[in-house]
């Protein structure tokens, strides 16, 4: 198949599929991994409100009943919440967070008490460790 | 110029020929171009499509030329049209792509997407005769990086 057209195909793929299609073959995992194809899948992502989530945090401090959920856009009656797993070491409760912000390029903020601070790519799963208390002790 | 109706004929790879109103061979940016650079003699060749595939091609651009046709019902169309074999729909790729009819591409492409969303990258080599140029040890290391891809 012409290298346009699979081009093509993968701009219509969700995230998790992109990611696991990267081991078919050499030139497919060049093409996903392109940042002219990722900011191309990007930008029509953006534009396809069915490609957008709510996240939803609540709870309170040390309490186990405490929530992260996403839950798919356009919201309807039988929208579904799925619950995310926290995988931010030693943080057992994602409710903690005391700051949530997201950026215009679905990039979450987090902050938590005192300590921690971290990005996070919903889209493709990757956490990104800012800023820990030792490290602003030391300094 | 005229504003009688002008039609081309086009022939397809397998020599088949296709009388068609211009106003509706122009969605083909390539048939557009050759109008519009005054290329065209007689007869259109379409080197890259055959007949079987061209019935369908010009199905659709009859659809989406009806004058006054609704939203709703294109859509509906266009449902049903990619409703075909792996093997038409691929010969419809190549033929959109040829033809440079980014609509009717766009559409089709989305129509693979789908079906082969869900799929593992074992179904997706055989299904595209795709041959895995990585090494097994190359290979593990891109799965172990998006374990949860593979859920």
């Amino acid at each position: 198949m012409h290298n346009d057209i699979t081009f093509n195909i993968l701009l219509k793929l969700d995230v998790k599929s992109l990611l696991r299609f990267k081991c078919i073959c050499k030139s497919w995992c060049t093409l996903i991994e392109d940042p002219k194809f990722i900011k191309h899948h990007y930008d029509m992502s953006q534009k396809d409100v069915n490609c957008h989530k709510f996240f939803l945090t609540g709870g309170e401090w040390n309490n186990e009943d405490d929530y992260f959920y996403s839950v798919d856009t356009p919201l309807q009656y039988d929208s579904v919440a799925s619950l995310i797993e926290s995988r931010i070491p030693r943080i057992s409760h994602l409710s903690s967070l005391s700051f949530v912000s997201s950026s215009n390029n679905g990039i979450i903020l987090m902050v938590f008490p005192y300590d921690l601070i971290i990005l996070w790519n919903p889209a493709i799963d990757v956490l990104w460790t800012l800023l820990e208390a030792s490290e602003i002790n030391e300094n | 110029m005229s504003s009688s109706t002008k039609f081309l004929t086009l022939k397809t790879n397998d020599k088949e020929e296709f009388v068609l109103d211009e106003a509706i061979a122009i969605r083909s940016q390539t048939i557009k171009n050759m109008v519009e650079d005054d290329c065209v003699s007689n007869v259109i060749p379409l080197p890259n499509v055959d007949s079987k595939t061209m019935i369908k091609v010009i199905e659709y651009w009859k659809k989406h030329s009806e004058e006054g046709i609704s939203k709703d019902k294109l859509m509906d169309f266009d449902k049903a049209f990619v409703k075909v074999d792996q093997s038409i729909l691929y010969a419809l790729i190549l033929a959109a792509n040829f033809l440079n009819d980014a609509e009717m591409l766009d559409m089709i492409c989305q129509e693979v997407a789908n079906r082969i969303k869900g799929k593992t990258p074992e179904e997706i080599r055989k299904e595209f005769n795709i041959e895995n140029d990585f090494t097994p040890e190359e290979e593990e290391e891109i799965r172990n990086e998006n374990v949860w891809a593979f859920e």
